[in-house]
């Protein structure tokens, strides 16, 4: 890949603004991210962090009262994508947006049906994936969320009973079925014990390889942990982004926060 | 901790209303078996004629209630038939397509129709006969067809809103993990929303059923008669439980003939319950294929 290409941000961030009812949730947001890693968004809970996440692939507008100004850029699999266009840019149907970037929520989500079906419904219905493909396409995934060996022999079971990371690690691989280029993780461990948090966190550091991760953490110790790259939110509004958080500590990222909370 | 007296008086009244379900239920089913199970047999059902010849409706029967089952059973039939698709249809658009003001409009016909007394809903239909014969149909009479058709139009609102309630039931949660996986909206519906709401419309279904099979006003104005033998057909004269047990109470001339009216109910119970069962198990197949893997 030649330096210019590999300099592109995988998601440019412009004048973006989105309000509820007129109620104006993020005010203004412009940033870049660059590729390779793990990009996350941290800040208080209700800053506006999951709104943000959500107008990357549109969800804002399945729910009422949305209104969504500014734009969003993509970068997927080497092409630039408008996910808001202008007048005269070419647009990606949202359905098709939605399957080339992913999305995992702070609670599982799971289908209520089984757990092969979760992962082999969206892939016939959504993408209209052949059914000889399907056995291998859902195998595929199941192992990328490392979860394979936990359900292998349990594929009709409903996806209910699986444990909370097991239901996690099922909503990833759901996403990952898909084959998408980018994955949007909201809170993805907020609702996991240590051991099963952590496992996810390490699912995300492989997977950051080889598709650009875009994650909402609550936590400032996982936002050092996994973050390359750390946008810091605050009353709807982006207060700092950081390119390299090498040597730094908890109590430096406290700062930031009282900083930004000091200076509205 | 200690409870005041009126949380004390609240728990005791609650518990009590609780209990009362229960007991009026087995009270009541209670009677009607003990006073209908007795006088239960093939005499009850089929009179003095062979129940073969009778199933096949080789010969009449004249005083057994074989022909009143048949009869329900096809007037709760048709009635579903005729009532299913548009109930379920008009709840999931009442609930996923319609704008706000198609819901009010929508919403208040449904609540103005769930509140039209059946006996209405029955002199609208002996109305429409009339007015059939008077203008394009002259042999137009009551019957069978009729009586469903009228039938259908007095559970469509209890459809409509048990669905419209399922479906508003669905999780939004549920909503947004569809739409994220890139279904889109009618796809979602059809793979996910309908069947998560399936149980809840079953709930109405059941409801559905259950006022079709014991209504009495309705069909009393659209064909229902106490000797018609095996229906004959969609515009035929049809006979049914419901009716028969209103026609013994009234007109009985001996305690054998009561007793009949108490066959009569238990049998209807029966023919609600096995309607209930077969739509539970089609609910249960379907499920099983939407949630496996096939
Ligand atoms: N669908 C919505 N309708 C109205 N207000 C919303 C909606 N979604 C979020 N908000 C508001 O936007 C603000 C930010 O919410 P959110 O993005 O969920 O914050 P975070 O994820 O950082 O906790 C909150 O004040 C919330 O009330
Ligand atoms: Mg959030």
């Amino acid at each position: 890949m030649d330096k210019l290409h590999s300099l592109r941000p995988v998601l440019s961030v412009g004048g973006l603004s989105v309000s509820f009812f007129q109620h104006t949730v993020i005010h203004n947001v412009t940033m870049d991210v660059p590729k390779g890693g793990i990009a996350v968004i941290v800040g208080r809970s209700g800053s506006g962090k999951t709104t943000l996440l959500r107008a990357i692939n549109r969800l804002n507008e399945e729910m009422p009262g949305c209104r969504t100004e500014g734009q969003v850029n993509l970068l997927l699999d080497g092409e630039s994508v408008a996910v808001y266009p202008g007048r005269g840019e070419r647009s990606i149907p949202v359905a098709e947006l939605r399957r080339r970037v992913g999305m995992v929520f702070q609670t599982p989500q799971v289908f209520p049906v089984s757990v092969y079906r979760n992962l082999a419904m969206p892939l016939s219905v959504a993408m209209g994936c052949p059914r000889s493909e399907l056995d291998d396409r859902v195998q595929d995934a199941l192992r990328q969320a490392d979860l394979w060996n936990e359900v292998s022999d349990r594929l009709e079971m409903p996806a209910e009973r699986l444990s909370g990371g097991q239901q996690q690690r099922l909503c990833l691989a759901r996403a990952l079925a898909l084959r998408p280029d980018m994955l949007l993780l909201d809170e993805p461990t907020a609702s996991l014990d240590v051991r099963a948090a952590r496992h996810v966190e390490e699912l995300l550091m492989s997977l950051s390889e080889r598709l650009s991760v875009i994650m909402v953490s609550h936590g400032l110790a996982q936002s050092l942990r996994l973050a390359s790259f750390l946008a810091v939110m605050e009353s709807g509004t982006l207060v700092r982004t950081l390119d390299e958080v090498a040597g730094m500590e908890e109590k430096d990222l406290e700062k930031m926060f009282e900083g930004a909370q000091m200076h509205p | 901790m200690k409870h005041s007296i009126p949380f004390l008086c609240f728990r005791l009244l609650t518990g009590f209303s609780a209990a009362l379900v229960p007991t009026m239920v087995c009270v009541l089913m209670g009677y009607l078996l003990m006073r209908g199970v007795p006088v239960m047999g093939k005499e009850l059902l089929f009179g003095s004629t062979p129940p073969l010849d009778a199933v096949f409706g080789r010969a009449p029967v004249w005083d057994g209630l074989w022909p009143a089952c048949v009869g329900t059973f096809w007037l709760v039939v048709l009635t579903m038939l005729l009532a299913l698709f548009p109930g379920t249809g008009c709840g999931i658009f009442l609930a996923e397509l319609a704008s706000p003001l198609q819901k009010k409009i929508l919403g208040a016909a449904v609540d103005m129709l769930a509140g039209m007394p059946s006996i209405v809903m029955g002199l609208f239909g002996f109305m429409l006969i009339l007015l059939l014969r008077h203008t394009i149909l002259p042999d137009a009479n009551t019957g069978l067809l009729l009586a469903a058709g009228c039938l259908a139009l007095l559970v469509l609102p209890v459809l409509a809103a048990s669905t419209r309630e399922a479906m508003n039931a669905v999780p939004r949660s549920l909503r947004l993990a569809a739409a994220a996986s890139g279904f889109s909206r009618s796809q979602a519906l059809f793979h996910l929303f309908l069947p998560a709401a399936a149980k809840g419309i079953l709930g109405g279904v059941v409801l559905a059923v259950g006022r079709a099979a014991e209504d009495t006003a309705v069909i009393l104005f659209t064909g229902v008669v106490a000797n018609a033998g095996l229906p004959a057909g969609l515009f035929g004269k049809f006979e049914a439980l419901s009716f028969d047990i209103y026609y013994v109470s009234s007109q009985y001339q001996n305690q054998q003939e009561l007793l009949h009216g108490f066959g009569a109910a238990a049998l209807l119970l029966g023919i609600s319950c096995l309607l209930l069962a077969i739509a539970r198990l089609l609910e249960g197949s379907f499920r099983r294929k939407w949630q496996g893997k096939a």
